[in-house]
């Protein structure tokens, strides 16, 4: 856990920093990735704006979403509204904000959405793998119990490490689909659709040592079964057949 | 229009009629399959998902976690502490109360930001049960300096000197200030590491603390 830098009178959230150079790593990988196109439906520059755009809609959204749950948190001081702090956002409609704006983006620009979501996968898989390095910084995301040599000793026990397992995992996928990336026809959706897949199968399988997360009636996990139901609907989108191209 | 622009990525590994050129991932292995054979392989799949998932429910003993540790899902570390106005009060005579933990001292900048706006939501809430404990670092600050400071704002809320550090060491303390919002049951519901915290920030997760109690 280090969840603080402190650099003199300045302390700095080492779990945002993460973040942040995920972001910065993962746009310019997407960068990359579109200037790799013989054809390029999107330039690099565009990359970069048009991730912003979103980003700014989803912050909006997420925070328009705290604030129609919270109406009367926000009574004491309404200029909260425009505050910078994080934890003033509803994680659930800033998704549903960056979807929609995605979508409307990609209209205007006559866009597919399956280029827009091949291009930008290589920015969630790079986020993916920080947002685990952020949770190992904070602490969040602990383990259960356990007996294991490799065991960390954490909260007054020895614990599955699993924000170790879930970085490795999302590493492992981001090198493998961008080692691999040749192998796909970018537009297709179909390298969104392998991350998802890869994504959500390790989290069905991963899930399982963490002690913390939703826990539905029964012991079920429900990080677990929302993971499986992605990994279905992935599995279902890859087995259509491939749309053959003309060029 | 749309797919006119696409194209191969670097033009190689190409995909044609449906099986790959390349072979050894696991993906490009599936991509080389067959239709039926895929779909074999993916209802397999989902349904090995489908046991390890069943199999891996947490039992009830797995679902509270019975330690202290100054992290969101465990129990609030115990502690008793003296007050400015010289009593005691100890964190598991509160059981049942909804309490913010802020660890402060009077030379943190950021401390001396958040604290009236603790005071507000203190006094929205806390006929509703809420209570603040606000445990100054006295071992890093002074009785002196607290005081000034507390009586400069007025402060209703207990006001405790952790003279000996106990709660620094407890808590793991890395920076100041360091805020706990702990439920009616004793548990540590969020950690918030740093500040100033916004009203809205305070007064949302003291209404989730305040319906998590009901």
């Amino acid at each position: 856990m280090f969840p603080i830098l402190q650099i003199g009178s300045i302390a700095i959230q080492v779990p945002g920093l993460i973040l942040l150079a995920g972001l910065w790593v993962g746009l310019t990988l997407s960068e990359r990735l579109a200037g790799e196109t013989k054809r390029q439906p999107m330039r690099p520059g565009e990359v970069s704006n048009l991730a912003l755009l979103i980003l700014l809609a989803g912050a909006l959204g997420a925070r328009l979403g705290y604030v129609l749950r919270f109406p009367s948190a926000f009574e004491l001081n309404p200029w909260n509204v425009l505050s910078l702090n994080p934890g003033l956002l509803d994680p659930w409609m800033g998704l549903t904000a960056v979807i929609v704006a995605a979508t409307v983006l990609a209209e205007r620009k006559a866009l597919p959405a399956r280029i827009l979501v091949d291009i930008f996968t290589p920015m969630l898989a790079v986020l993916s793998a920080a947002w685990f390095l952020s949770s190992l910084a904070s602490g969040n995301g602990y383990g259960l119990p356990t007996a294991l040599p490799w065991a960390v000793d954490l909260f007054g026990a020895g614990r599955h490490p699993t924000q170790i397992y879930d970085t490795l995992a999302a590493v492992l996928i981001l090198v493998t689909l961008w080692w691999q990336r040749g192998s796909f026809r970018l537009g297709e959706g179909r390298l969104f659709f392998v991350f998802l897949a890869f994504t959500s199968a390790s989290r069905v399988f991963l899930e399982a040592f963490h002690a913390a997360g939703a826990v539905l009636p029964g012991g079920w996990r429900a990080n677990q079964i929302l993971a499986w139901l992605v990994f279905a609907l992935s599995l279902w989108v890859l087995q259509k057949p491939r749309k053959t191209q003309g060029t | 229009m749309g797919l006119q622009l696409i194209s191969d990525v670097r033009g190689g590994g190409a995909i044609r009629n449906g099986k790959n050129t390349r072979a050894g991932l696991i993906i490009l292995v599936m991509f080389g399959l067959t239709e039926r054979h895929f779909n074999l392989l993916a209802m397999g799949m989902l349904l090995l998902g489908g046991i390890w998932i069943a199999a891996s429910r947490l039992a009830p003993s797995d679902l509270a976690q019975a330690q202290a540790a100054p992290q969101t899902g465990f129990l609030a570390p115990q502690f008793t502490l003296e007050t400015l106005s010289g009593e005691n009060i100890t964190l598991a005579d509160l059981r049942g109360h909804p309490i913010l933990i802020n660890l402060w001292a009077s030379w943190c900048l950021p401390c001396r930001a958040e604290m009236p706006a603790i005071q507000r939501v203190y006094d929205r809430y806390r006929d509703q049960g809420f209570t603040v404990l606000a445990v100054n670092m006295t071992l890093q600050d002074s009785r002196k300096a607290a005081e000034d400071f507390v009586n400069e704002f007025g402060f209703t809320f207990p006001i405790l000197l952790d003279v000996d550090g106990q709660v620094a060491s407890l808590y793991r303390l890395r920076a100041l200030p360091s805020s706990y919002f702990v439920d009616a049951y004793g548990y540590i519901q969020e950690v918030v590491i740093g500040g100033p915290m916004d009203e809205a920030l305070l007064a949302s997760r003291v209404e989730q603390l305040l319906e998590a109690s009901q």
